[in-house]
């Protein structure tokens, strides 16, 4: 029986989702290929166009203190019914006593809640501070650092949430750091496109998203040389979409402005580096059912470290004078990686593929080497895509809290396996 | 018991760390499916912020087994749209289409992106609606064929018949007239 063509666009769109080649899944629906490859090419172009549309930054974390100030209203309001007119003086004392203790503390908080994790007390200090620092970033480059150690911290709180065996706000603060490293990866690409550091052409093809806040689902490219076209993610040489895409000319990067996004590539490229060491030492320690949620955030590690490490080289390699803007990026000693098979991501090499090379460390000749023949996998790791009747419940729904949309848009019959 | 499910649970139960969690795991999706039904970005924030107080308001009386939190959260947010659209149009407000994304501080590069996506939404206004409704949620937002069936009540069947019919018409209205498909 053929199987209709909706069904098979819709295999088709979840198959190229998760990494599949548009060519091998149009081998499985012979009969309606040419058809689905035109329609995949809109629905990948819808979603490409639709990238970009995110809501502010700042308006995001107002808009979060505004939900906050409903919750505390409304708790006031269940309270004040509860509470008798006789306590009056008792919370009066009670709120002295608090606002002395309070003046008398915050001098030592700010510090204090540099260790604080998620679900403490001191935490909403620490990201109240951690936004004031974004608040107070002027520069794409300055936000893009500032973005890439925010990064590096929530690593560090993953990793002491699993050695405590606490795995509440796991799933949370992967997705905090997920969007941080998001956003560290945007602001460079903005500050790229902004100054067309890196590319060594004069005339250049507008770069269509570099504006990309969702990390790995569509990742920044830095423009490359000479005119280039939109491309959606799967390979093939037929670029239909790509027709009417404007030539601008545009200014060679300023060595200042190449330095600025060498500093900001290096920043996240140590972050990413410290943060894969310190996710492994979470791995190890972690609970069985929190494994699934850092092996993800190793992961996510491992893309921006791929994605900063390979635009640091091609920044090396396309700056006129390297040696004076391009700061080497730091050493730090990487363990071997449990080996998470997931789907090829073609089209965009970018990203970490389980056939492509693993950031190790640098030695004196090379700083930055891919290494293939020395990574050996841990054995005591359990395998993300190994079925297993316990822990797949709990891959699945990390998946779609922690990963990328492209990713959680793939599951398809994400309800059904709730 | 899922994860997800236990976080909608712990805010059903009063614990607000977990109704933040979860705000921030859809607050993304739930605006971009706004801003593309309405003209501006301020239009898009307000009603972004609305429907999820909206969801706080009500998620004491949620119950998982009758609706995933996903599809729940955006029927909410549909009839916010709805409203709004409504509203509007009652009070016939002239207003100007803004740009959509994120400033990146480079005009040119910004002019095109923002004309993308003027294209993209200006074609999505030509789409009837329930195709419109299964694009915007699928492509845009991102969700999952059940979740956008149970947002809309529809069997999956019919989601993937409307996705598919919708990409049709949408590569005519985007490329019609570049390549003739």
């Amino acid at each position: 029986m053929a199987i209709r063509i909706e069904e098979a666009f819709n295999d088709c769109f979840e198959r190229l989702s998760f990494g599949e080649s548009l060519d091998s899944c149009l081998r499985s629906y012979p009969e309606h290929a040419m058809e689905l490859d035109l329609m995949l090419r809109t629905a990948f172009d819808v979603k490409r166009r639709a990238h970009p549309i995110q809501p502010r930054p700042e308006f995001k974390y107002w808009s979060r203190v505004r939900l906050q100030g409903v919750q505390d209203y409304m708790s006031r309001q269940t309270t004040e019914k509860k509470a008798s007119p006789f306590n009056f003086r008792r919370n009066l004392a009670i709120s002295v006593a608090g606002l002395l203790v309070f003046v008398i503390a915050s001098s030592g908080t700010v510090a204090a809640s540099n260790d604080a994790l998620p679900g403490q007390p001191l935490y909403g200090v620490k990201t109240a501070v951690e936004q004031a620092q974004l608040a107070m970033a002027v520069s794409d480059v300055d936000k893009a650092v500032l973005y890439a150690n925010l990064a590096g911290k929530r690593a560090h709180e993953i990793e002491a949430m699993a050695r405590q065996g606490k795995s509440d706000y796991l799933i949370s603060t992967a997705v905090k750091m997920d969007y941080q490293l998001e956003q560290a990866e945007t602001y460079i690409s903005k500050y790229q496109a902004a100054t067309s550091a890196g590319s060594p052409a004069m005339t250049t093809a507008l770069p269509t998203d570099t504006s990309n806040t969702e990390g790995y689902d569509q990742p920044v490219q830095p423009a490359p040389a000479a005119t280039t076209q939109v491309k959606p993610p799967f390979t093939s040489t037929d670029n239909k979409l790509g027709e009417g895409q404007a030539a601008v000319k545009r200014p060679l990067p300023t060595p200042n402005a190449t330095a600025n996004v060498n500093k900001a590539k290096n920043a996240l490229n140590s972050t990413t580096a410290r943060s894969l060491t310190t996710l492994q030492d979470a791995l190890e320690n972690a609970p069985d059912s929190a494994r699934p949620a850092i092996l993800n955030a190793i992961e996510r590690v491992k893309k921006a470290n791929e994605w900063s490490q390979q635009n640091l080289n091609q920044g090396q390699q396309q700056d006129n004078k390297p040696e004076d803007f391009t700061p080497k990026p730091e050493s730090f000693p990487v363990k071997p990686l449990p080996d998470v098979k997931k789907p090829e991501r073609v089209g965009n090499d970018n990203f970490v593929t389980p056939d492509k090379p693993r950031y190790i460390p640098p030695s004196d000749k090379d700083p930055i080497r891919p290494v293939t023949d020395t990574v050996k996998p841990v054995d005591t790791v359990p395998n993300t895509q190994a079925p297993s009747t316990t822990v797949t419940p709990v891959i699945k729904n990390t998946i779609d809290a922690v990963t990328s949309p492209t990713i959680r848009q793939g599951s398809g019959n994400s309800t059904t396996t709730k | 018991m899922l994860i997800e499910e236990q976080l909608v649970q712990r805010a059903v139960n009063g614990d607000r760390e977990a109704f933040t969690q979860i705000y921030d795991l859809h607050f993304n999706k739930i605006y971009r499916y706004i801003y593309v039904k309405v003209h501006s970005q301020a239009e898009a924030e307000d009603l972004t912020q609305d429907v999820f107080i909206k969801a706080y308001e009500g998620i004491r009386n949620y119950k998982w087994r009758d609706l995933p939190f996903t599809s729940w959260l955006f029927r909410i947010a549909h009839n916010r749209v709805i409203d709004h659209i409504r509203k509007v149009s009652k009070e016939k407000k002239a207003s100007l289409e803004e740009a959509g994304a994120i400033s990146s501080g480079d005009p040119v590069y910004m002019t095109e992106q923002n004309f993308e996506i003027h294209q993209l939404k200006e074609a999505l206004k030509h789409l009837p609606d329930a195709q419109r409704e299964v694009a915007t949620m699928r492509f845009i937002s991102e969700l999952s064929i059940a979740e956008v069936a149970l947002s809309l009540g529809k069997s999956e069947g019919t989601v993937k018949a409307l996705q598919f019919n919708a990409i049709a018409s949408l590569r005519k209205l985007l490329y019609g007239k570049i390549n003739g498909y």
